[in-house]
């Protein structure tokens, strides 16, 4: 057996752009009618003025003049309610996107899980290389979740989604490496303090949420929707909100499609999800609506049940055909499941209704990066940096991408660029591709120091850590070598490299009990690494001949 | 693995049947000249029982213990054609016929060397110690020229003391002379006739070294010969009358080859024990202890070693007569001891079909049971007993071609090179000396570059390792909590060879966000390799729980750089419940 440098292999960090805002807004049912104010005065109506700030998107000018005119008429509801929209809409955010499970949620979950799914059929038991389709972990990195990196990162991409298998990890899960992407301690919980945060700024309630009757609330149609979704939104009290819809849903003698799927939302938000989807389900008999498609995958996706889910956005794509969210919505489902190429052909739809989708290009970008066509990644990457993108990420990516494609003049420009943009956890991975690059070329020396640098700035960087390890062992510090392999896989329980790696130095240097434990590790990790089965049957062999 | 249907139909089993016996103490014979087959089991615990279908039709007692084989034979053409049971045990024949007993045979007694004897003659006249020594040497050295000596002498020579060898040899002195030949191995050849019924004659193998065909009562020996070692197994071809040859497999690991009743030179070494042997039509197929499985052609040349994945407990030959040619086939059942039983095609070593059986074997026999021409019996080690029956239409042909796996023709998937990649090389081509030249001067920066930020991190002593001051320190800091406690985990480890004295800790953060709880910690000393695990509470003040970094930065009194220091970027904080 030759020791190899088995280095891990080089990660692009993935790209980090939210899409907050990049759906345009379904839930606008209200036509505020501008009230033009005939008087000819110097001085311009301040309503008429408050809506143009409205529709120009100045909502804390709006906030503010409408504050003003509550001020002097406090029963003026033509004011009070353009407030409450203003208010809604500063801090509306695309709850469809970013919806995550909290830590509580997953340990509370009490919705029982078949234990050993088919694979392919749940998250906690995604495709692994063993299966056609499956990625080897060996060509593509593992993020800290133990999930193969995706090209595009999101909240709850690169984790495990629901599962008791998830509750293993939940050190790791409260371990973010990027500031404030920890997972949320409970996902009402942070929209909780988002919105305890957004009405300290505004000084004082605008709605008593508590003081409010629902039934009356609900008899003012127009009103009651733009107190909901305060309420939703702003508040995030979503047993309130849940109150009001339910009186006005049974006002409207349950055929309205928003109150229900506001009824859904709440519901989802509180975890009743058996509830909210049966909410969604008779909302979309009223109306069928893209947001209610997507709701009822999420509650499936929620459920483990990514078949569903992908169900349930096909019946979507037969009423909205061209809709990019729903084909999004089955491509990441698929990536998901460990299944990129079949993502792959989704992705490329997308780019067929919608040539500047960031998303699409940055998965499409990564796919051919990690099946080895470093030229055609290239590409995709170039076509980011058209669309406008410019991160530290994305250069260094396309930098890793000319040096694999043998375009040496503009590799290490690249990556000088994205070290000059880059804070301190995007440098480490940039520094960590920079070492990648001094093993390229077979400058140790400089790949030593930039590993170096790359844990320095990130002390949790596992990868670099493996990589130091085996520069050190080729420089014979053995004891250091052995160190760092140990930190890297203490780090990172997803990495079978370190677990490979020490187990060979252990066997070498005939701790073979260790080295036994260390490869068991490894193959638990990565249950096909040949290297690692070979160490384990000579280890075998080696005990039962003593 | 060949995935084919299973050649094999269950036919029945019996899991209780209590018997404990191993191949050669199992036959298939036509007891009652009826055309319908019987199974006639030796059990090891003295018992002999015939099954007729799935009934016991028989189940005599033995009268002796411990049966070593069993064989049928035929005395004489006389209708109704009952065969003769033969059990050996020890050193004696047991002949059973129409299921009673009928006759004993003993083997002959050894007879001494002559030099053996002489030494034993002399031996018990003598008196005196000295001379008594003398006569053991003597024994000795007739052991170590080559000649066989008997049980007795071989103990004597094991005794050390002079005293109790003198004792030993006055006790044993009077049954000396001859002495007991132990029969290991049994089978049978045809006396004139290449028929399943003619008449035929046991031929036996013993711990001697001797092979003895008897003659077709089975009453007096009628050819004695000597091999070169023990044969455990031992297989015939031909007809004694007209020419025989007799494969005999020895304990050393060899198979020597006997033709009309004389050693030849032909000898096939296998390179260990052998645990069965076979003879085909034109091959021999030994197999051995060390897993393997050996196939010679009858010639001499070698036809092929395989390796199996568990040790072999037997192995039986199976032949097809059948009308259609492409049917036809000698297969091979080796029975291994993890309980698989395997099925080769003998021609071209190929795997046809593997059985999983639920116990480990302990014996088969295959032949013809009732009137089913294909069954195969099966002993299991838990003492039961199952039949299974070969397929008529069963594919006993290769089911995969020979060569390499199909695996190897598979290629791989490795991508094509896009038009792209053509496209860049070309401009590679074109620019080559540019793009090199632009190369060496960014990596010239690069390099640069590194080496500066190098030098700062090794100056600023940031974590995990620093080497300021010429200590050589690691840090690992961590964060746990969700808010507004947090808990920061601090590991220090001095990985130098000396001790570092008077180590603070000390947190800087912004205090309008933290808090500290409690005071900075103080290490006396840092003891070389100890892994120092420090624990630091820190409060999150902020009301909307803003997060920050949080420095952590260690040092001691002999420099205004720190040692080490390390940033915790911290999470965001859970509010808390009390403010709300």
């Amino acid at each position: 057996m030759s020791l190899r440098t088995q280095a891990c292999s080089e990660r692009p960090c993935s790209r980090q752009c939210r899409s907050v805002g990049a759906r345009a807004c379904t839930c606008d049912q209200f036509k505020l009618t501008t009230l033009y104010n005939l008087n000819i005065n110097k001085e311009m109506d301040p309503f008429f003025l408050a809506v143009s700030r409205f529709n120009r998107q100045r909502y804390d000018d709006c906030i503010t003049i409408c504050t003003q005119m509550l001020e002097k008429n406090p029963y003026d509801q033509a004011a009070w309610l353009l407030k409450c929209r203003a208010l809604t809409k500063k801090s509306w955010i695309d709850d469809l996107e970013i919806d995550e499970e909290g830590v509580a949620d997953i340990l509370m979950d009490e919705n029982a899980i078949n234990n050993a799914p088919r694979p392919g059929t749940s998250f906690s038991r995604p495709l692994t290389s063993a299966q056609p389709g499956g990625i080897s972990q060996v060509m593509r990195p593992m993020s800290n979740a133990g999930r193969p990196i995706t090209g595009y990162q999101r909240p709850g991409t690169n984790r495990p989604v629901t599962s008791s298998t998830s509750r293993a990890n939940l050190s790791t899960a409260l371990q973010g490496q990027r500031p404030g992407t920890t997972r949320p301690v409970t996902s009402g919980g942070r929209m909780l303090r988002l919105g305890t945060a957004s009405m300290q700024q505004q000084g004082g309630q605008f709605i008593m949420a508590d003081k409010l009757n629902a039934k009356n609330v609900a008899k003012k149609k127009h009103i009651a929707k733009a107190v909901v979704d305060y309420l939703i939104y702003v508040e995030s009290n979503f047993r309130r909100a849940l109150d009001i819809a339910s009186e006005a849903t049974l006002l409207q003698g349950y055929n309205d499609w928003w109150w229900k799927a506001r009824i859904g939302k709440c519901q989802f938000k509180m975890g009743l999800i058996k509830d909210a989807e049966k909410q969604f389900l008779s909302s979309l008999k009223n109306q069928d609506m893209v947001s209610l498609h997507l709701e009822l995958a999420k509650v499936a996706v929620r459920q483990d049940q990514p078949q569903k889910a992908i169900e349930v956005f096909n019946t979507g794509l037969k009423t909205h055909a061209f809709e990019t969210h729903l084909i999004t919505g089955i491509a990441r489902v698929h990536d998901m499941l460990n299944d990129p190429a079949k993502a792959i052909t989704f992705y490329k739809k997308i780019l067929v209704f919608d040539n500047s989708n960031i998303e699409s290009i940055a998965q499409l970008a990564s796919y051919h990066f990690y099946t080895d066509q470093p030229e055609v990644a290239l590409r995709f990457y170039r076509r980011l940096v058209q669309c406008g993108v410019n991160s530290p990420e994305l250069w260094n990516n396309m930098g890793l991408c000319c040096f694999y494609a043998s375009q040496y003049d503009m590799a290490l420009g690249c990556f000088d660029r994205a070290l000059t943009m880059a804070d301190d956890i995007a440098a480490a991975d940039v520094w960590y591709n920079v070492g990648h690059v001094g093993i390229g070329i077979g400058d140790l020396g400089l790949a030593y120091q930039a590993f170096k640098i790359a844990v320095s700035h990130n002390p949790n960087h596992a990868e670099s850590f493996n990589n130091l390890g085996v520069l050190e062992l080729r420089r014979g510090n053995i004891e250091q070598a052995k160190n760092n392999y140990i930190q890297s896989s203490k780090i990172a329980n997803y990495l079978f490299e370190p677990c490979f790696n020490a187990a060979l130095l252990m066997l070498k240097k005939g701790e073979f009990q260790e080295s036994y434990s260390m490869a068991n590790q490894a193959v638990q990790i990565y249950p096909d690494h040949a290297d690692s089965k070979e160490l384990l049957k000579n280890l075998n062999q080696h005990f039962s001949v003593m | 693995m060949p995935k084919a249907k299973s050649p094999w139909i269950h036919a029945w089993s019996d899991n209780v049947a209590g018997i404990d016996t191993f191949s050669q103490l199992m036959t298939l014979a036509d007891i009652k000249d009826d055309g319908d087959y019987k199974l006639v089991v030796a059990d090891q615990k003295g018992k002999l029982k015939i099954y007729m279908g799935t009934n016991v039709i028989s189940n005599e007692k033995l009268g002796f213990e411990k049966p070593t084989a069993l064989e049928v034979f035929y005395e004489s053409t006389k209708k109704p054609q009952l065969p003769i049971i033969a059990i050996a045990s020890g050193s004696s024949l047991f002949y059973y016929q129409n299921f009673q007993p009928i006759s004993k045979f003993e083997l002959p007694y050894i007879q001494f060397s002559p030099e053996e004897k002489e030494v034993w003659n002399q031996i018990t006249k003598v008196t005196e110690e000295q001379e008594f020594v003398s006569l053991c040497d003597r024994l000795f050295a007739i052991r170590e020229s080559g000649i066989a000596i008997s049980t007795i002498s071989s103990e004597l020579l094991s005794l050390e003391n002079a005293l109790e060898q003198m004792e030993y040899a006055r006790q044993n002195y009077t049954m000396l002379i001859q002495h007991q030949n132990f029969i290991t191995c049994m089978t049978r050849i045809n006396k004139s006739l290449d028929e399943e019924k003619a008449v035929s004659m046991l031929v036996i193998g013993t711990e001697q070294r001797n092979i003895f065909i008897m003659d077709q009562s089975g009453m007096s020996v009628k050819k004695q010969i000597t091999l070169k070692s023990v044969p455990t197994f031992i297989q015939c071809i031909g007809q004694f009358d007209v020419e025989y040859r007799i494969y005999a497999a020895c304990r050393d690991g060899k198979v020597y080859v006997t033709r009309q009743g004389e050693v030849t030179d032909q000898i096939f070494s296998i390179d260990s024990k052998p645990v069965g042997l076979l003879l085909f039509e034109k091959q021999i197929v030994v197999a051995s202890m060390n897993n393997t499985l050996h196939s010679f052609f009858l010639k001499g040349k070698k036809n092929f070693t395989m390796n199996l994945p568990a040790g072999v407990v037997d192995i039986q030959k199976l032949e097809v007569k059948r009308t259609q040619q492409s049917t036809n086939g000698q297969c091979l059942i080796v029975a291994l001891n993890n309980g698989e039983l395997r099925l080769y095609n003998s021609k071209d070593k190929n795997l046809i079909h593997i059985l999983k059986n639920e116990d480990l074997i302990s014996g088969m026999s295959y032949g013809t049971f009732g009137r089913e021409e294909g069954s195969l019996i099966i002993n299991n080690k838990s003492g039961g007993i199952s039949v299974k029956m070969l397929q008529r239409q069963a594919n006993l042909s290769s089911t995969h071609k020979p060569g390499p796996p199909a695996e190897q023709d598979i290629p791989l998937n490795v991508p094509k090179k896009t038009k792209l990649f053509v496209e860049l090389t070309q401009r590679e081509r074109e620019n080559a000396q540019w793009m090199h030249k632009q190369f060496q001067k960014d990596l010239i920066k690069l390099r640069l570059k590194t080496a500066k930020q190098y030098i700062q991190m090794l100056s600023d002593g940031l974590a995990p390792m620093s080497y300021a001051q010429g200590s050589q320190i690691r840090l690992s800091a961590s964060c746990e909590g969700i808010g507004p406690s947090f808990k920061i985990k601090l590991q220090l480890q001095n990985l130098s060879k000396t001790p570092i004295m008077g180590v603070h800790v000390n947190l800087s953060f912004n205090d309008q966000i933290y808090k500290l709880k409690g005071k900075s910690p103080f290490m006396p000393m840092l003891v070389p390799n100890l892994n120092y695990k420090i624990d630091i509470d820190i409060e999150n003040i902020d009301p909307s729980g803003a997060s920050d970094v949080v420095k952590v930065l260690v040092f001691n009194k002999e420099s205004t750089v720190p040692l080490i220091t390390a940033n915790i970027s911290m999470p965001l904080s859970e509010l808390n419940m009390e403010q709300m």
